[in-house]
């Protein structure tokens, strides 16, 4: 940490915790930031740490310490503008020592300390309350714990990975660190990182009673792992194994694409061969490395714009949301089930519509099996689950719908269809009532040409699966009002998913810049590459799926309706892809009907069927699988295909800003987070190199890989998009 | 008066001077044979389905409710308040009075009966009540000896303590216990009341045979006009949503007069006359109205089914003839209604047994019956036929105890409708000597 960096936050958050002494000589050390909504651990807090200690340890009357939070959370996260303004890995080492040395204090005073934990306890707040003797916590259902800096491409620096493995053992150290999820107050409670558990009205006091309770016993003892997590660790033949699995497990899910979770194994390898100091200094040294990597650059820019994003209205104008307490779903089938789970999930009492009562049922199994599967970090009862899908009611008829607040259609993608439902609907609905169509590709505009009152309608498109995307693309038409697009990006942020909202026009931004980068991979495979190579090549290079898989999940007959869609409005841009038509004409149809570009087999007892490779598919296509195109290449076509269009789309205005661009390709498309997404992508290598690219191609596949001409001039006066 | 009492409400022969409480809207589930549609569902689940179903029906703001009133007849020891639970359960506010009522069979007039006098007292404008069971979900019970015993353990401080209350027990107080059907009072079941009143009122087995059949052909015919279309919702019940029921399992629509006599008696093997065939079956199911005062649903711009024009319950003793408590709760209602059966345009009763509904018509229409136990000079009129039961009743339909009440005052109230408009009466006869009477009115 550069010396000017630690004096400019001293003099921002002048004081950043209290110290407070009771009469029964407990000191309850409060974190209390001024300047911001959530405690983050910054150097200054962690001199103030030093501080309260130093004054604990000396002050005879201080018989034990509380360190609590006098906000909402307790801390949320290690000071991520702290880290983005750190240019060099040694003074991100040196920031990584100085608060290791802090919490290293807590751990050593000899009074015994006492972390009372109410809210989200995140990273360096994890850390820190990991550093106590005994930590006690709310049973309130937003206290979790949590270790997400690998969500970063960092790695957690004050020993808390340490701490973890110490109390709870190796297993859940590597769990908690390489994939940052949060646990909730029991689980925790359960694997021994939490000691007690007491409504938060009490909480302090119980904490304070915990700290009384262990004066003049000297620290408890910390290893709180169970008789068998010991056997295995402390068998370096078992420990070998443990962590060669994780490995597997971390390169499986990562494709070799997050060096920090695997750094991360690297410091518990070395804690548990050399243990604790040993470990502690290789962390600082590796969180010093990670920091300045490129990837966790881009991670931490994607996190500063989804918050900036989470408090952005998508659009100019000023206009209150509509409160939204009941909503109507038209159609059941899986984007209309996953926007009922969403909105249940919400609170929105949801009525379904569907065709006849089969298929209604179809619906209501699967929003059940949504809502049994998905749960929160909090430990979610069976009562509130209960509760959950009673807000859902089904129907097959148009009865209750005057109640509605908003109707989400979700038929089939045909024009006409979406047409006679908005007319059937309108007619049932009060003016205050926003229509929203999920559609992927049809222009709101053309749907609301049924509407006498097309002001509410828009789009809201969801992708599958609802639950796990967390993108809802807001569509505003030119007729859209405002107060239409408020109350849709509310009702999104309550459906905890991230809104952006974009211009009506042909596939509006995702489905236009994922169809050429899908029809791409389908033309590859025309030219006889093959199947699996294309698919892999686009997952190397961090998609978490290949495009030909994506057809196939997508259904063919959906992807070449867009295709063709796309194709009429942009006909010398958006090729036909005859692989799909002849696949097609194969009886070929997706994942659905078993065959596509892959077979599937469902097999008895599984959920999901088994994916495999069908040479067969290539006698179909007429090619033999035997051009051997090189990796890069499969992945600069699929690639600078989407990227071009995104950088057209930014150029056309059908985005409101990069970042947005970046956003929806990363949250909807499934972009490499760790890349920023498709703009911060021309950034990195510079437009006039990506030009270079888009141009060889359009020198050799024609006019189709026309560089957008925001890219063009951007390479003239050598402009990036981010500054 | 026979050593009955009468409990009576009415708005009088001047009806417009106090406000009417009007029935906005109802609904009920499909009726399910005993563990068959509803198996896997509660008396609690139905009854969060149907009030859910209504209110969206009705494209009404929960939070206009007021108060829910529910009922279910087969105690719950999960949720012993189904009233509050339904308000909980359904994403209604959580500020919504809630109280649960039981009188039996007829528990869903109670419960109407309950929220309109509450609406009458001026204390609320909008209520919904109803009544559910599932006898799917039976509560086993354990011996009295085995509850005592761990009542004793649970407060005993050490372990022998704990233990030597269940070494008293025999191996018989171990066994669970299915509550007895039987009439606390009397020791007698239902079905023994309904063959004793048969034999001692001489009505023989064709009779009863052939009222069940005319209740199966005339459901039969309802269902298949369409006529319940608008009272009953569809269910999709769980676990897996895949047999979505959308009519009455019980009614036989290939119903023969011949088939009755196969059946053998169910209570007297030797010389009775009461069969599975001629009583109603054991059933699943639940209902819910929708009640407001004239002027609320005048202001919210609703255009009610029909109105309470008055009521009256009436209980007789046990250990005579149990189910006639329509022929004594029926005159006082009429009388507070201000009109004589004969102004009546629809006349449903549960059927309980055929026996028991042959006995109160005959008694509706004695003279003699009206002299000796009612002390009014006039019998209470004949039944015209074709205006009595005229969609079948709960033989052919089925009988949710709870939901029985509900079911037949949608029935009246849309069948009023469908004459024209007019005045109707829904009686019912329940356990313990009890029996209900209501006079709706339609307007035309």
């Amino acid at each position: 940490m550069s010396s000017a960096l630690v004096v400019e936050s001293e003099r921002l958050d002048a004081r950043v915790l209290s110290f407070d002494l009771r009469r029964d000589g407990i000191a309850v050390v409060s974190l209390e930031a001024r300047r911001d909504k959530h405690n983050a651990i910054t150097p200054a807090l962690c001199a103030q740490l030093v501080g309260a200690i130093e004054r604990a340890e000396q002050d005879p009357s201080v018989a034990g310490v509380v360190l609590a939070s006098a906000r909402t959370g307790f801390v949320e996260c290690t000071n991520a503008d702290v880290l983005k303004a750190i240019k060099f890995a040694t003074d991100a080492e040196r920031f990584a020592r100085e608060v290791s040395r802090a919490f290293a204090r807590i751990a050593a005073l000899r009074k015994p300390v006492v972390a009372a934990v109410h809210g989200p306890a995140f990273g360096g707040g994890f850390e820190l309350a990991l550093a106590a003797h005994a930590v006690v916590a709310s049973d309130h259902p937003k206290t979790s714990f949590a270790l997400p800096e690998v969500r970063l491409g960092l790695i957690p620096a004050g020993n808390g990975v340490l701490r973890v493995a110490q109390r709870a053992g190796l297993r859940a150290a590597i769990d908690l660190a390489t994939t940052g999820k949060p646990v909730g107050v029991l689980s925790a409670r359960r694997a021994g990182l939490v000691d007690d558990v007491c409504p938060q009205a009490i909480l302090l006091e119980a904490a304070a009673r915990r700290a009384k309770a262990l004066v003049g016993r000297g620290p408890p003892p910390t290893d709180r792992r169970d008789g068998l997590a010991r056997l295995v660790e402390e068998n370096p033949i078992a420990r070998a194994l443990v962590f060669q699995r994780a490995r597997r497990h971390v390169r499986a899910r990562t494709h070799g694409h997050c060096p920090a979770a695997e750094r991360i194994l690297d410091v518990l390898e070395r804690y548990a061969s050399r243990g604790f100091e040993a470990a502690a200094e290789l962390e600082a040294k590796i969180f010093g490395e990670v920091v300045v990597s490129e990837t966790a650059h881009r991670l931490i820019e994607v996190f500063f714009a989804t918050r900036e994003l989470a408090k952005d209205r998508g659009m100019s104008e000023l206009a209150e949301p509509r409160p939204v307490q009941n909503a109507v779903l038209v159609g059941g089938g899986r984007i209309g089930s996953g926007v009922a789970h969403a909105s249940v999930s919400a609170g929105v009492a949801v009525r379904l519509k569907e065709e006849d009562d089969a298929r209604a049922g179809l619906a209501m199994k699967s929003v059940r099996r949504l809502v049994e599967e998905v749960c929160g970090a909090g430990a979610e009862t069976a009562l509130e689950r209960q509760r959950t899908i009673a807000l859902l009611s089904v129907t097959a008829d148009v009865s209750g719908m005057r109640t509605a607040d908003i109707v989400i259609e979700a038929v089939p993608e045909t024009l006409a269809l979406k047409q006679t439902v908005l007319r059937d609907v309108e007619r049932l609905i009060e003016s205050t009532c926003v229509y929203a169509s999920t559609t992927c590709s049809i222009s709101i505009a053309q749907i609301a040409q049924a509407a006498s009152r097309p002001d509410r309608v828009l789009g809201m498109h969801y992708f599958h699966p609802v639950s796990k995307v967390e993108l809802v693309e807001i569509v505003r038409a030119d007729k859209t009002e405002p107060w239409a697009v408020a109350t849709a990006v509310a009702l999104a942020r309550r459906q905890r998913k991230t809104p952006v909202v974009v211009k009506d026009g042909p596939g509006f931004f995702t489905t236009r810049i994922m169809t050429p980068l899908l029809v791409e991979a389908a033309l590859l495979v025309g030219e006889g590459a093959s199947i699996e190579s294309v698919d892999s090549a686009l997952l190397d290079w961090g998609f978490p799926l290949g495009p030909l898989q994506v057809i196939d999940d997508v259904g063919l007959e959906m992807s070449l309706h867009i295709a063709q869609l796309l194709h009429a409005a942009f006909p010398e841009r958006i090729a036909l892809p005859m692989a799909i038509d002849k696949l097609l004409a194969a009886g070929r149809r997706g994942r659905t009907s078993g065959r596509g570009f892959h077979r599937y087999e469902s097999l008895a007892g599984a959920r999901e069927a088994r994916k495999s490779v069908d040479a067969d598919v290539y006698a179909v296509l007429g090619v033999a699988p035997t051009t051997r195109l090189p990796v890069e290449e499969i992945q600069m076509r699929c690639a600078l295909a989407l990227v071009n269009e995104a950088v057209r789309c930014v150029g056309d205005g059908v985005v409101r800003s990069p970042r947005d661009a970046d956003l929806a390709a990363i949250l909807g498309l499934g972009f490499p987070r760790f890349r920023g997404g498709p703009m911060r992508y021309v950034d990195a290598i510079g437009a006039a190199e990506t030009l270079r690219r888009v141009q060889s191609y359009a020198d050799r596949f024609g006019e189709r890989w026309r560089p957008a001409p925001l890219l063009v001039q951007m390479a003239k006066k050598g402009e990036r998009f981010y500054p | 008066m026979g050593g009955k009492k009468v409990a009576v409400n009415g708005n009088g022969s001047a009806p417009g001077k106090r406000e009417r409480v009007a029935i906005v809207k109802g609904l009920r589930t499909p009726f399910a044979r005993q563990g068959s549609a509803y198996a896997h569902m509660s008396a609690l689940d139905l009854g969060r389905l149907v009030v859910r179903e209504l209110l969206a029906r009705a494209e009404l703001q929960p939070s206009e409710v007021d108060l829910l009133v529910y009922g279910q007849v087969v105690p719950s020891v999960e949720a012993p308040n189904i009233a509050r639970e339904i308000v909980l359960g359904t994403g209604m506010p959580k500020d919504i009075q809630a109280f649960s009522v039981s009188r039996a069979c007829a528990t869903s007039l109670q419960a109407m009966t309950s929220a309109a006098e509450a609406m009458l007292a001026g204390q609320c404008s909008v209520a919904v009540t109803g009544g559910a069971d599932s006898m799917s979900e039976v509560p086993l019970m354990f011996s009295r000896g085995l509850s005592r015993a761990v009542a004793e353990a649970r407060s005993a401080q050490t372990l022998s303590a704990k233990v030597r209350p269940f070494a008293k027990l025999s191996w018989r107080e171990l066994l669970p216990v299915v509550p007895s059907a039987r009439e606390p009072s009397t020791g007698l079941l239902m079905g023994e009341c309904a063959e004793k009143m048969a034999k001692e009122a001489g009505i023989g087995r064709e009779e009863q045979d052939a009222f069940a059949h005319r209740s199966h052909v005339r459901a039969a015919r309802a269902w298949d006009a369409g006529v319940f279309a608008e009272e009953v919702m569809h269910v999709i019940p769980p676990p897996d949503f895949d047999r979505p029921i959308a009519a009455d399992n019980v009614v036989r629509r290939d119903s023969t007069p011949e088939a009755y006599a196969k059946l053998e008696p169910a209570f007297d093997r030797a010389y009775g006359t009461v069969t599975a065939g001629n009583s109603s079956p054991l059933t699943d199911g639940a209902g819910a109205l929708l009640l407001m005062t004239e002027s609320k649903a005048r202001a919210l711009g609703y255009e009610p089914l029909g109105y309470l024009r008055s009521w009256a319950y009436a209980a007789v003793d046990p250990g005579g003839w149990m189910l006639m408590g329509p022929s004594y709760a029926t005159p006082t209602a009429l009388e507070a209604a201000g009109v004589k059966l004969k102004d009546l345009d629809v006349i449903d009763m549960h059927e309980a047994f055929a026996a028991q509904v042959i006995c109160n018509t005959k008694a509706f229409a004695s003279k003699k019956f009206a002299a000796d136990r009612l002390g009014r000079t006039e019998a209470i009129g004949e039944i015209d036929p074709e205006r009595f039961n005229v969609h079948g009743g709960s033989i052919a339909l089925g009988h949710p105890f709870a939901a029985t009440g509900t079911r037949i005052i949608i029935t009246v109230l849309h069948e009023l409708r469908r004459r024209g408009g007019g005045l109707g009466l829904a009686t019912a006869c329940a356990a313990g000597g009890l029996g209900a009477a209501i006079v709706l009115e339609a307007p035309s």
